[in-house]
């Protein structure tokens, strides 16, 4: 009663039961041999399986998951600098961070993360609601975060704390802003240099490999290939950053006085044609266009230098040459020009210096008009100056065939004809250099990373236009136009300057506006061995002056006096002018006073225009650093920087200043040093 | 009915004699290689989405530690428990089973038995969790060899032999089907199958259950329409990118990119995210992509070895039911590895069967190294 049925079988069953117990035990033995080879057939078909996965498929197989997970991830290239002349970064790159939360992710609470944030980086109250409020996902907390900021943030938060890097761009100089420009989003150059010089900022980004996972996410594997990205090169302008800051203050300085609605400062190297200063306001132009390149415009009286240099060089004109200007007005087929002041006569000298435009006019008569367009057209008028960047207009020069019997006239004194500032500035360049026109350029020098030079764009002129006899009898009948014609304003105790003052209509609607003006000043310093030129243009003046040389001449004075105190402007010593010469300085402008006086430009040029003009808060008051033992250049560099005008009267180092240091001086004030 | 009247009765029998000492030894040494090296395999296929949930790379391991070292305590005290209280309680132990599986499609049960992906499988016993249909395959082998020798002169009869197993069996099968759970559903009935097979039952009435029993999967396909896309996608797995189709797909670039001798351990490509629950369903792909054809054809060889092992114990086992039993028993490894390793290389219909000993999971784990500790006990035993 076991069980075990077969075994209690009796001793009568016991032959049969014998043979059922041996068919059954066979029948157990070959189940259990069928068994295991059935596993084992199994076995043998899957390891014929694998073999053709692994050995013959595999290389598809390998391939269809590298189409699924191996990608590259870009490497931005690192943006290179920009630099002014000196090496000072005018644009660095600078990585900055968007931080968001994820808030299913956090192991603080919510209230407490933002708080979190909020001591290490600003966060706006809508964000705060939004981060509250969020269902899930990323919420977006705080921009434009530094990487410093970025690890304290890591730090304190840990997990459910999201970073998403950008490359964004630092300008640690406030001035030049314009010319320079701006990044787009995406990292390349938008506007002004950054775009036109992209192609040398930007590098040549790099790629590593990524493996991506199901989800699509990229994860940078462990010895993967990495290929490096390559830094864009650093690029070095011809501008000087501390020469571009004084134009851009005395520009300001200048629109706040004289409520004109725009103007430039241009100063270059005339023996270069570098630009070492552009600055441009306009008061209702575009935030990126530079209106000393874009906008061409009359240059007026400006423009009566050229017509001296072809008379001389065509030889039809005599210097002292007397010219009748018939009581300053003359009739010239329907139109009559008229002079500001009438002279009865005037030599050619008087012509430029007194701005005699019935002279100019009636010398203009001596040239065929193919000569004189011929000369417009040498000193590089109604054509693009090949600057090469930026937006660039070409002016206006038409050809003399088009040209009426008014035309030559006209073009005489500087109507008919448009140019921009930066037109005249370089075809001044031309004038001081010895009769050259040289090329502008913007752009000094390429660098690569490591600092290595690249390519230097070394002055290019582009043709002779006078000899240089007929540039220096210019240059002498400039230098008088300053000491003792209409440009006196733009005179310097120190130096000698030469220039020419203009004062042109303004033309509105076609047709020439009453009281509307531009006033402008064209020169270049010292006279003898001219190291700077200066453009000071200034658009429609409000107000009761309006001409060049009562607004523009003093202004370009200012920045002259200003630029060459800086290291801006290497000057040869021996060119300073021993001892003030006199000279008829109009009333209200404290600074003409001779040998040392205390100067505090309060009245006319400085602080006192500047209050109601562009923000009383960059203006306010300041004291007067001790200033004593610098060098020279050091001290002006300070005074600079705080907003001040530096007047230099000593030699070698500073020993006396006034105000006396500690003072509290209005900005825009000029300080004397000795 | 006394154990000593079973050996004194069995003497001709030669193959009732135990197993040597080196077959025991195998099998351990295999055991232990196969559940380090899954240990090692957990760990590499885990570490990454364990990450990406921002736990340590560690975790899965050290729940998987835990569960190893209770499946090793398992292990030891069922090779001091003889075998035949398993004949014994075969009764007892299958009704606990049944007992437990109707807990899980209870419905005021849910606490306990609650419903994830839409089916009821775990019973969470405080911080364990407990699959009952694990315990259902080990309780079905015992009482289907138990009553197999017991009716062992009966199973050349349909209704005498077969009948009293089906009436049995399928109720428990409904049960695990209920869950559902129809890959569990499907290996028990091949366990039982399995130990039928062994103990006789007529190749005639195998075809004849088949049938109907086809018809009932086809039914439950039919019902669970994910279990239908993944036949279909076992079929045709190109056709399906995203769902069933695209694991098949993936376990496949998995294995096939593995080549000769894989990636490396730890550089397998395919567990990021690209295979779910790659610690536990795909592990064998995991394996073969990290160690390629070698590591593959090692460890598929190994789990023969194990089989071969199992039932080179069962010949030897001191009786019937102990030579039933280890057929059962070692066929639960091995339907389990051979089931895991044809899906994931896309023999078999995709459905979720894990690799014994080797993929995470608790119950699994401790019920593997349990069997195995029972067959070591059946292969000490010579007919004391």
């Amino acid at each position: 009663m076991t069980r075990f049925g077969i075994h209690s079988t009796t001793q009568v069953e016991g032959v049969a039961g014998d043979a059922r117990e041996a068919a059954l035990a066979r029948t157990h033995r070959i189940r259990h041999r069928a068994l295991g080879v059935v596993f084992t057939l199994v076995a043998l078909a899957y390891a014929v399986r694998l073999g053709d996965l692994q050995i013959l498929e595999s290389e598809a197989h390998r391939a269809r998951q590298v189409a699924q997970s191996a990608e590259w991830e870009l490497l931005p290239a690192v943006r290179g600098r920009i630099l002014d002349r000196r090496g000072r970064i005018l644009a660095a790159p600078d990585t900055r961070y968007q931080v968001f939360l994820a808030v299913d992710e956090l192991r603080v609470g919510r209230a407490e993360a933002i708080e979190a944030v909020a001591s290490v980086v600003p966060v706006a109250s809508e964000r705060r609601r939004a981060v509250a409020g969020a269902t899930g996902g990323w919420s977006l907390v705080a921009s434009d975060v530094s990487d410093e900021e970025r690890l304290r943030l890591q730090r304190t938060i840990g997990r459910g704390i999201y970073f998403e890097s950008r490359s964004a761009r630092e300008y640690p100089r406030s001035m030049g802003r314009r010319l320079i420009g701006a990044v787009g989003s995406d990292g390349r150059g938008g506007t002004g240099l950054e775009a036109d010089l992209d192609g040398w900022l930007v590098g040549q980004p790099g790629s590593a490999e990524v493996r991506l996972d199901g989800h699509r996410n990229a994860y940078r594997p462990l010895g993967g290939q990495v290929v490096e990205p390559v830094p864009g090169h650093d690029v070095v302008l011809t501008l000087d950053a501390e020469l571009q800051r004084i134009a851009e203050n005395e520009l300001a300085r200048a629109l706040a006085k004289t409520g004109a609605s725009g103007g430039d400062i241009v100063l270059l190297d005339p023996r270069t044609g570098e630009i070492l200063a552009l600055a441009s306001e306009r008061i209702d132009g575009a935030a990126d266009q530079i209106s000393g390149l874009s906008d061409p415009y009359e240059p007026g009286s400006t423009l009566k230098p050229f017509l001296l240099a072809s008379l001389l060089s065509e030889g039809v004109v005599d210097l002292d040459e007397i010219v009748d200007v018939e009581n300053g007005r003359v009739r010239i087929g329907s139109r009559v020009i008229t002079d500001v002041h009438g002279y009865d006569t005037l030599s050619v000298r008087g012509v430029i210096s007194k701005s005699s435009n019935v002279g100019a006019a009636k010398l203009s008569a001596r040239l065929t008009p193919a000569v004189q367009h011929r000369y417009l057209r040498d000193f590089g008028f109604g054509m693009r100056t090949q600057l090469g960047y930026l937006a660039e207009s070409p002016g206006r020069l038409s050809r003399p065939e088009s040209w009426t019997s008014l035309s030559p006239a006209s073009h005489a004194i500087g109507y008919e004809i448009s140019a921009t500032s930066l037109q005249l500035a370089i075809a001044y360049g031309a004038i001081a250099n010895g009769g050259v026109l040289m090329r502008p350029s913007l752009v000094r020098e390429i660098r690569d990373p490591f600092g290595r030079l690249v390519r230097r764009f070394d002055p290019t002129p582009v043709r002779r236009i006078i000899s240089e006899e007929v540039s220096a009898a210019v240059r002498s009948v400039l230098e008088e136009v300053v000491r003792d014609g209409t440009g006196t304003l733009a005179g310097m105790a120190r130096f000698a300057v030469a220039g020419k003052t203009g004062t042109a209509r303004l033309a509105v609607n076609g047709r020439y506006a009453p009281g509307r003006h531009r006033a402008s000043f064209v020169g270049f310093a010292p006279a003898d061995d001219p190291r700077i030129v200066i453009l000071t243009r200034l658009e429609d003046p409000q107000g009761g002056a309006y001409y060049g040389g009562a607004i523009a001449a003093p202004t370009s004075q200012a920045t002259l006096k200003a630029a060459l105190a800086s290291d801006g402007v290497q000057v040869d010593p021996r060119l300073v002018v021993s001892g003030a010469r006199p000279r008829p300085w109009s009333g209200g402008h404290a600074a003409g006073t001779p040998e040392g006086a205390v100067i505090l430009a309060s009245s006319g040029t400085g602080a006192a225009g500047s209050a109601n003009g562009t923000g009383a808060s960059r203006r306010g008051v300041v004291a007067l650093p001790d200033l004593a033992g610098l060098s020279a250049r050091a001290a002006a560099a300070r005074l600079h920087a705080l907003g001040f005008r530096v007047e230099w009267r000593g030699r070698g180092r500073v020993e006396g200043q006034s105000p006396a240091p500690g003072s509290e001086v209005s900005r825009g004030a000029t300080v004397v040093l000795r | 009915m006394t154990d000593h009247a079973i050996s004194r009765e069995l003497p001709r029998v030669q193959e009732f004699g135990g197993s040597p000492a080196w077959v025991r030894n195998a099998l351990i040494g295999i055991t232990l290689v196969l559940v380090v090296f899954g240990l090692l395999s957990v760990y590499s296929a885990s570490s990454f989405a364990a990450q990406q949930s921002g736990l340590p790379g560690s975790h899965v391991l050290m729940s998987q530690l835990t569960r190893a070292a209770v499946g090793v305590v398992a292990l030891i005290v069922a090779a001091f428990i003889d075998y035949r209280l398993y004949r014994r309680y075969a009764w007892p132990i299958l009704a606990a089973a049944v007992a437990l599986l109707v807990v899980m499609i209870l419905p005021s049960t849910t606490d306990i038995a609650p419903v994830r992906n839409g089916s009821r499988r775990w019973l969470m016993l405080g911080p364990a969790a407990f699959q009952p249909s694990e315990a259902a395959k080990v309780a079905v082998v015992f009482w289907t060899a138990a009553l197999a020798v017991r009716k062992q002169r009966a199973l050349g009869s349909f209704l005498g032999g077969v009948l009293p197993f089906l009436l049995l069996l399928g109720p428990v099968l409904v049960l695990i089907a209920a869950e559902p759970h129809l890959s569990a559903t499907l290996i028990t009935a091949a366990l039982a199958a399995t130990v039928l097979f062994a103990a006789g039952m007529r190749i005639r009435h195998f075809l004849l259950l088949a049938l109907p029993i086809g018809a009932g999967v086809w039914w439950l396909v039919r019902s669970n329409s994910y279990q239908l896309t993944r036949i279909l996608a076992f079929l045709n797995p190109d056709a399906d990118t995203s769902g069933a189709g695209y694991q098949l797909q993936q376990a496949q670039i998995a294995i096939g990119s593995g080549g000769i001798l894989g990636a490396g351990y730890g550089e397998s490509t395919q567990k990021l995210h690209y295979l779910p629950e790659a610690q536990n369903d795909f592990i064998y792909p995991i394996i073969a992509e990290e160690w390629g054809f070698v590591g593959a054809m090692t460890v598929l060889i190994l789990f023969l070895a194990w089989t071969h092992l199992g039932l080179r114990i069962a010949k030897t086992a001191p009786d019937l039911f102990g030579r039933l039993m280890a057929t059962g028993l070692t066929a639960i490894v091995a339907i389990g590895a051979f089931g895991h390793i044809g899906i994931t290389m896309g023999l078999l219909p995709t459905t979720g069967v894990s690799l014994p000993f080797i993929s995470s999971g608790g119950t699994g784990l401790v019920m593997a190294l349990g069997v195995t500790g029972v067959l070591l006990n059946v292969a000490s035993r010579r007919r004391c």
